[in-house]
């Protein structure tokens, strides 16, 4: 990775608090030269991110005192367009427009016809719409970090009569954190899992000993900053960061308190994993990353004591163990802007990131109920509903994605294209069997696949994602397949099993569902035959 | 009389050593190639575009910003040490 900073003002101080990113500095002020020309140092093939960091009243020009428009930062955003543009492969981190708090027209800013504050609004909001269009566009807000640490302490008038350099030592170090930031969650680093202690941190007071109402938690007093950690730790379960729960308590007294305190924002149901236990919790993390198939490197552990958090540290150096706030006033915004940015920044949240945590609890539900039922009481247990689609036009992307991706239970391993898959589903020779699978603790979406060539009779491809493996969907499927033949007037069924390293698993299923083996070629293919009876 | 001499004695020597060290941190070098007495005009390193850097790893390191007329005037390591807080 080769960096690249382009300024309108001096930046260069920016580049050695970066370190040790490499980072080159394009020349004074060459911020709008060198994002138009086609053959500037930004365009070099080394390059793969350009930063643009600048100061806004310098690119205000004559605007910054009513003389004329923001033209310098209309050439700016155009500018940066056509970069953008032409350079998809290159990430550009740009930062907001952000004017300082003079203003010359005093208390009549917001409503007069030159207003500064509109001129900013309304630059921003085309750079904005940039970024929505650019995916390698990354912009991130100037303005929080004025808000977070002051104007006086950021900005140094001295250092820019001395050198055009605008900002503060403190200024050069928030911008770096907020970069790296910004590229640690556009590469998606992102941590997974934040593992929550109980009392004292979701709770004022020990619950075992105050019982399930008597914990500190409410709207008012301590108990409301509790309440408002709360509040937050939900909003970041928003993003698509799961929590869970390692407590040295009585289950009982947490269950309790999960589903019987009112003052309670977090529910039992936040929560990816509980476990509540006097085992150490470093033992219990390795447990809930088992739980959860997830590695403890993704996980952010917090705790309001320091023994835990050290003996944490100790075990599972891997695991982000942050200090705790002295003041539980400072719980929340500790949470948001300290916590969150460091370890669960995103670039992109989807609709899928908000429904993560249930996602996660269905997994673990399933697992319960297979460790405790007998198989067929399982499969009533679940509820399982399916739903199979004959021809599924709308769903081609996913079912050559299928077909791609499937290697252990696919009986026939041929990989399809989306384009196959559309003559299949328009040709009446073929059949493409889709089958959606939904039971009680979720739904998982398409499952399983068969293509079913109708000419001959035979079960070109035949699939079943290993998330439904050992819930006998597959026969379903087969059942279906077979009725579309007999449909067709045909009076037997072709099904084929051809090795590969990995589908082993499906090595029997067409004997296991009443297939006779006709042919076994010396490469171990083998060809089957069930007759259909009228 | 004595210990009070003594004791300011070593606060300036302090933050003469500190100096160094912010001097020698901003122009990359060692803190040995650098003494009180060094200066912009004996140390071709520290030309203007250093100096700024100079500055800014001053107010980074004591936690105070030089105002523009000490910018210009302090040149040397013996004035920046005066202005350490």
């Amino acid at each position: 990775m080769k960096f690249l900073l382009l300024s309108n003002v001096n930046m260069q101080p920016l580049s050695a608090s970066l370190k040790p990113l490499a980072v080159e500095c394009g020349g004074y002020n060459s911020l709008l030269a060198d994002l138009a020309t086609t053959d500037s140092p930004a365009t070099a093939a080394g390059v793969s991110h350009v930063l643009c960091v600048f100061d806004t009243d310098t690119m205000m020009g004559g605007a910054l005192h009513g003389e004329g428009a923001p033209e310098q930062c209309r050439m700016f955003l155009d500018a940066l367009e056509g970069f953008c543009d032409r350079n998809p492969g290159k990430t550009v981190i740009a930062n907001t427009f952000c004017l300082g708090s003079q203003r010359w027209l005093g208390f009549a800013d917001l409503i007069h016809q030159k207003s500064l504050r509109e001129m900013e609004t309304s630059l921003n909001g085309r750079l904005v719409a940039l970024a929505k269009t650019h995916p390698n566009l990354l912009v991130f807000d100037m303005e929080l970090l004025f808000r977070r640490h002051g104007e006086d302490a950021l900005i140094s008038n001295a250092l820019w009569y001395a050198g055009r350099i605008r900002y503060s030592a403190r200024m050069f170090e928030v911008l770096a954190a907020t970069i790296r930031q910004a590229l640690a969650a556009h590469a998606q680093k992102a941590r997974k899992v934040l593992i929550v202690d109980l009392d004292n941190t979701l709770w004022g007071g020990v619950v075992g000993e105050l019982g399930a109402t008597g914990v500190a938690l409410g709207e008012d007093g301590a108990g409301r900053c509790f309440r408002d950690f709360q509040r937050s730790l939900k909003a970041v379960q928003q993003t698509g960061i799961l929590l869970a729960i390692a407590s040295k308590n009585e289950l009982a007294d947490v269950e309790e308190i999960l589903d019987d305190n009112p003052m309670m924002v977090l529910r039992r149901e936040d929560f990816a994993a509980v476990y509540a236990n006097w085992e150490p919790k470093a033992e219990n993390i390795v447990k809930i990353a088992e739980q959860l198939g997830l590695g403890t490197d993704s996980f952010v552990f917090i705790d309001d004591n320091p023994v835990e958090r050290e003996a944490v540290r100790k075990f599972l150096p891997e695991v982000a163990v942050p200090e705790f706030p002295d003041r539980i006033e400072n719980l929340q915004t500790w949470l948001l802007r300290e916590v969150a940015p460091a370890y669960f920044g995103k670039y992109a949240i989807t609709a899928e990131d908000a429904a993560k945590t249930e996602q996660y609890r269905a997994h673990a539900s399933r697992q319960k109920l297979a460790a405790s039922f007998d198989l067929d009481g399982y499969l009533r247990e679940l509820n399982i509903e399916c739903n199979i689609e004959v021809d599924p036009s709308k769903q081609l992307v996913r079912a050559a994605q299928m077909t791609q991706k499937t290697n252990q239970f696919n009986l026939t391993t041929r990989r399809y294209e989306v384009t196959d898959l559309a003559r299949f589903v328009e040709s009446s020779e073929h059949a493409v069997l889709m089958l959606d699978y939904r039971d009680r603790f979720g739904d998982e979406g398409s499952v399983a696949l068969a293509i079913v060539d109708l000419a001959e009779g035979r079960i070109d491809t035949f699939l079943t994602s290993c998330r439904v493996i050992g819930r006998k969907v597959e026969a379903r499927l087969l059942d279906k397949a077979v009725e579309l033949c007999r449909d067709r007037g045909l009076q037997r069924v072709i099904g084929e099993y051809i090795p590969t390293r990995k589908n082993k698993m499906a090595a029997t299923f067409y004997e296991n569902h009443g297939f006779t083996p006709m042919l076994r070629a010396p490469d171990g293919r083998v060809t089957y035959e069930k007759p259909i009876d009228g | 009389m004595d210990a009070l001499l003594t004791r300011s004695q070593s606060t300036a020597d302090a933050k003469t050593r500190a100096v160094i060290e912010v001097v020698a941190k901003a122009l990359e070098i060692s803190p040995d190639e650098l003494g009180p007495d060094t200066s912009m005009d004996d140390t071709p390193l520290w030309d203007s575009v250093a100096h700024l850097t100079i500055c800014l790893e001053f107010e980074r390191r004591f936690g105070q910003s030089l105002d523009l007329e000490k910018i210009f005037t302090a040149s040397s390591v013996r004035d920046l040490a005066k202005l350490v807080p």
